[in-house]
């Protein structure tokens, strides 16, 4: 018995070793670290096939403000609780609002908020230990842009994305969900706040968010711990989800048109989305408490 | 008899070691994956800030839903080892009907789709079975600025 222990410990400190050197080539410096253990599940994870995809926030802002929604600096999240924020989930959560509000900001030509929470994201950025990860050339000019709505959206694209490669790559997906839902919640919450004051294009994006609320809870359900899965912020979303239940849904299926020389192919199939007023109010009024609930964890 | 239990129990354990750094070289093969299938993201379009990663084997398939804009133009980028054109990627609608794949155009590593309406789609992935028997897919999406 002893030495079957024995053995297999051997084994188990030979494939760290290889782990250890082979990640060691791989990124250096990182603050989320790996073990046999994680790596394994990681495998085991992507092996089930199952991933998960939410619109980007930062496009969310740019159709706000293409809808000629008028700008709000009132409705942002207050950053100046960034440090009160202790929890992974937490921060990680707050790193997907700061984002979605440095979007929005910058969009609008208003530098000096934008710059407030590109602060915000690079503070919770190094709290949920992804700054490092990230190309610091990138994070220099990420905040040296924030007031150049063309390159933030882009730059920002691609610091969201090398943070959600690194939290995947190190099995940390549960803080890549929270970021994803932080940055959904944020967004749809300034939709809602459009689609209030009357834009017809907000209140039709609003209700398009059907498939991604259940998107969202399918990725938090099966990534968060069990204390996340038991409090008030999942309560929020299971109640979200239930009230667009209630959206209308009519699809149209056109067929595409390709052109095979230009790479590209149009989609001209239809979707109609329809909700009453009451209900547009619910979920905005869901949407407030769970923004809430999220600044204040 | 001892010795060889200890022979079987020696073997499983170098099986297990061998496992864990074989997930290791994968996930590392992610990493590189995802950098070769960034090349196709040009300045036109804005990342939506996910990776969309899996380790495939044989016939598996790496599925996601997700919503596309109407009024938006969307580049989807799909990738796989180290070489372009391992990765067959398609499209359907809710409804199951097929919307695009890239195994019509040789494995195309990205297409662009122009959305007159808001859709929710569902993506495949899968290894092209005659090129790569596993491996890292990656899938990335931009919209058009």
């Amino acid at each position: 018995m002893n030495r079957k222990i024995k053995s297999l410990l051997a084994a188990l400190c030979a494939g760290a070793f290889l782990i250890s050197c082979e990640e060691q080539g791989l990124r250096s410096g990182d603050e989320v670290s790996d073990s046999a253990a994680d790596s394994v599940k990681t495998a085991v994870v992507n092996v089930s096939g199952k991933l998960f995809s939410i619109p980007s926030p930062v496009q969310t802002a740019k159709l706000i403000q293409d809808a000629g929604v008028p700008y709000n600096r009132e409705i942002l999240s207050d950053v100046s609780k960034m440090s009160e924020h202790r929890t992974k989930s937490a921060q990680a959560m707050n790193l997907g609002v700061y984002g979605t509000d440095m979007a929005y900001a910058s969009l609008y030509e208003d530098g000096q908020s934008a710059l407030k929470y590109f602060k915000g994201v690079d503070r919770l950025s190094s709290a949920v230990g992804v700054r490092g990860a990230i190309n610091p050339d990138l994070v220099k000019r990420l905040g040296g842009n924030v007031g150049n709505p063309d390159s933030l959206l882009m730059l920002s694209g691609k610091f969201y994305r090398e943070a959600d490669n690194y939290l995947k790559e190190n099995d940390r997906i549960d803080i890549a969900a929270y970021v994803l839902l932080g940055g959904w919640v944020e967004a749809t919450y300034l939709t809602a706040a459009a689609a209030a004051v009357g834009t017809e294009v907000s209140r039709n994006r609003l209700a398009e968010q059907k498939m991604t609320v259940k998107t969202l809870r399918e990725a938090v359900e099966q990534t968060a711990d069990q204390a996340f899965l038991d409090g008030e912020i999942m309560t929020r979303i299971y109640a979200l989800e239930e009230l667009y239940g209630r959206v209308k849904t009519q699809y149209t299926f056109n067929e595409a048109k390709v052109d095979p020389e230009m790479k590209r192919t149009v989609i001209n199939s239809t979707s109609v989305y329809e909700m009453d007023d009451e209900l547009m109010d619910e979920i905005y009024g869901i949407l407030k408490d769970l923004r809430k609930t999220i600044a204040a964890s | 008899m001892k010795n060889l239990k200890s022979l079987k129990t020696f073997t499983a354990s170098l099986f297990i070691a061998g496992a864990f750094a074989s997930v290791q070289t994968a996930a590392a093969q992610c990493d590189t994956t995802v950098t070769y299938a960034e090349r196709y993201m040009s300045d036109q379009f804005v990342p939506d800030g996910q990776t969309y990663r899996a380790l495939i084997y044989d016939d598996q398939i790496a599925e996601f839903y997700t919503t596309f804009y109407g009024g938006s133009v969307y580049r989807i980028i799909g990738f796989s080892g180290l070489e372009k054109e391992q990765l067959i990627f398609s499209l359907y609608d809710q409804e199951g009907n097929l919307l695009y794949t890239n195994e019509e155009f040789r494995n195309a590593p990205y297409w662009d789709f122009e959305f007159k309406s808001t859709v929710s789609g569902r993506i495949e992935a899968r290894l092209d079975p005659m090129k790569q028997t596993s491996g890292c897919a990656v899938l990335l999406i931009g919209f058009e600025r």
